[in-house]
């Protein structure tokens, strides 16, 4: 049986993080929100280290306190509350960690996760989308060709959240001829390796709060023993780590989806049109208790596959439809919010609009709806 | 066909030549026939610590699941043609189409038997 209400502690790692977005958050990512793109903002990574938010990916043997995943799904959720952007930095470090701890031998691990832990905060990052690749994860242009002891990698990866900050890289690439899927493999690459450099920022329109760029490899030289896993190992590995992202992902759209209904709601609550509150007008109270729902269903499909992986059960379905329904919920409630809130939502800066775009945003992260939907439709 | 149909196709070819049924291989692996019927008609993506329990048990690499050698051989269907044109092969090829996999892969040493014993004489 399976219980529904959070522990003492998972009460209280909500509580913290709705209050850590009110203080600290909004007014930081409003500000780092309507600027320039460009690098990660000093103030984000001092909050990554002042929570001590990577020890709770990292195994205890490696320095970490591990969460489970249901626990974990709540971070991610609250931080999503807060900012979406940075709630991405941390989720796109989780997946580098993740492709680690699935394929990675004891020493690759002992090497690489403690660099993100303690006052160097590091983040992680992985290189997966090409330009012209798109969504198609069974062809990489990226080549990492063996030489002796050595693979030289080459190529261009676009869009890489975490570019220039991260202290080290999965990077997937084609190790053979380009014509099968068993010519993939993922390697580590460190953040400071000599060929690495790293493109513009990029401007857009939703998750301005987390830089993405370009990362381009020329003659880049890792060890052979840098290789996750045996030899083609980098697909399926690619596809699992994917599945674990989405899950989280799909935590921080609930946690969207909350801060845009507890604005609305609030706002709802003390607007008055002739001395009564707007919520008491069934066209707002309705669509408020419609929201409601839908959070609270979509937190529900997040805690199924989050627990899935706590069981270490196959959860690739589950967490595709998590990824879908949650992150299309955020992006109508925040759009519903931009309504209901008309004029008041309508002058920059904004939270709700900036909810409304990072929710968009959040639609393509780790694949599109439609992915999302091929994905779900070739398992049933 | 998609690559995860793909990826199961080859897991049943392996684990019919090793002579396994899908209970077999299953409860060897720890998981139900449903869930390995899953895997080989593609309608679950197998994870790597999978492929790699099912590639021991098997006897094959991870690569022998993912390589695509329908793409790494473009000229085949022509190939495939000049050799259909030999007496007697379209009606091999017809039969063993009717075969599991595993008394496919006892003609094929049948043939080369042949072949081994033709070379001696």
């Amino acid at each position: 049986m399976i219980s529904f209400e959070l522990t003492t502690e998972q009460k209280r790692a909500e509580l913290h993080f709705v209050r850590l977005a009110k203080k600290k958050f909004y007014p930081l990512s409003l500000k780092i929100d309507s600027q320039a793109p460009g690098p990660i903002d000093p103030a984000y990574l001092a909050i990554l280290v002042d929570e001590d938010l990577n020890a709770l990916l990292v195994p205890e043997e490696y320095g970490g306190r591990p969460l489970d995943f249901v626990t974990l799904s709540l971070v991610m959720e609250g931080l999503g509350y807060g900012c979406a952007g940075f709630a991405s930095l941390y989720c796109v470090t989780m997946h580098a960690v993740s492709a680690l701890l699935i394929g990675g031998s004891h020493e690759q691990k002992a090497a690489y996760l403690p660099l993100l832990l303690g006052h160097r905060g590091g983040l992680a990052g992985c290189c997966i989308t090409e330009e012209k690749g798109g969504s198609d994860t069974t062809r990489f242009a990226t080549t990492a060709n063996a030489d002796g002891d050595n693979y030289i990698i080459n190529g261009t990866k676009s869009p890489v959240l975490n570019a220039g900050y991260a202290a080290f890289y999965v990077v997937w690439a084609n190790t053979g001829t380009g014509r099968g899927r068993g010519d993939i493999n993922a390697f580590i690459v460190p953040g400071d390796a000599q060929g690495i450099s790293i493109g513009p920022y990029h401007d857009k329109p939703g998750l301005r709060c987390a830089p993405t760029a370009t990362v381009s490899f020329t003659n880049v030289k890792v060890h052979k023993s840098d290789m996750i896993g045996p030899p083609g190992s980098g697909y399926p590995l690619l596809v699992q780590s994917l599945d674990g992202a989405r899950s989280l992902f799909s935590a921080i759209c609930v946690g969207v989806a909350k801060a845009a209904f507890d604005m609305t709601t609030s706002f709802a609550k003390q607007r008055a049109i002739r001395n009564k509150p707007i919520i008491r007008n069934q066209g707002i109270g309705f669509s408020l208790a419609d929201q409601a729902t839908d959070i609270c269903a979509g937190r529900l499909l997040v805690w199924r596959v989050c627990r899935m992986m706590d069981r270490n059960v196959h959860y690739t379905k589950e967490a595709s439809m998590a990824k879908l329904f949650a992150s299309r919920m955020a992006s109508r409630i925040a759009g519903e919010g931009m309504l209901m809130m008309g004029q008041v939502a309508h002058t920059n800066p904004n939270l709700m609009a900036k909810f409304q775009r990072d929710a968009q945003a959040l639609r393509l992260i780790e694949g599109t709806d439609h992915i999302q939907q091929m994905i779900i439709s070739s398992e049933l | 066909m998609n690559a995860y149909e793909k990826i199961g196709r080859k897991l049943q070819e392996a684990r019919e030549e090793a002579g396994l049924s899908q209970e077999e291989l299953a409860r060897k692996i720890g998981c139900t026939q449903a869930s390995l019927s899953n895997y080989e008609l593609g309608k679950r993506r197998l994870y790597l610590a999978d492929l790699q329990r099912i590639g021991q048990l098997l006897g094959k690499q991870i690569t022998y699941f993912l390589d695509d050698p329908g793409e790494r051989e473009p000229d085949y269907p022509d190939q495939i043609q000049q050799v259909l044109e030999g007496q007697y092969l379209r009606e091999i090829l017809f039969e063993a189409k009717e075969l599991p996999s595993s008394q496919r892969k006892s003609v094929l040493d049948y043939i080369r038997w042949q072949k081994d014993e033709g070379s001696k004489k």
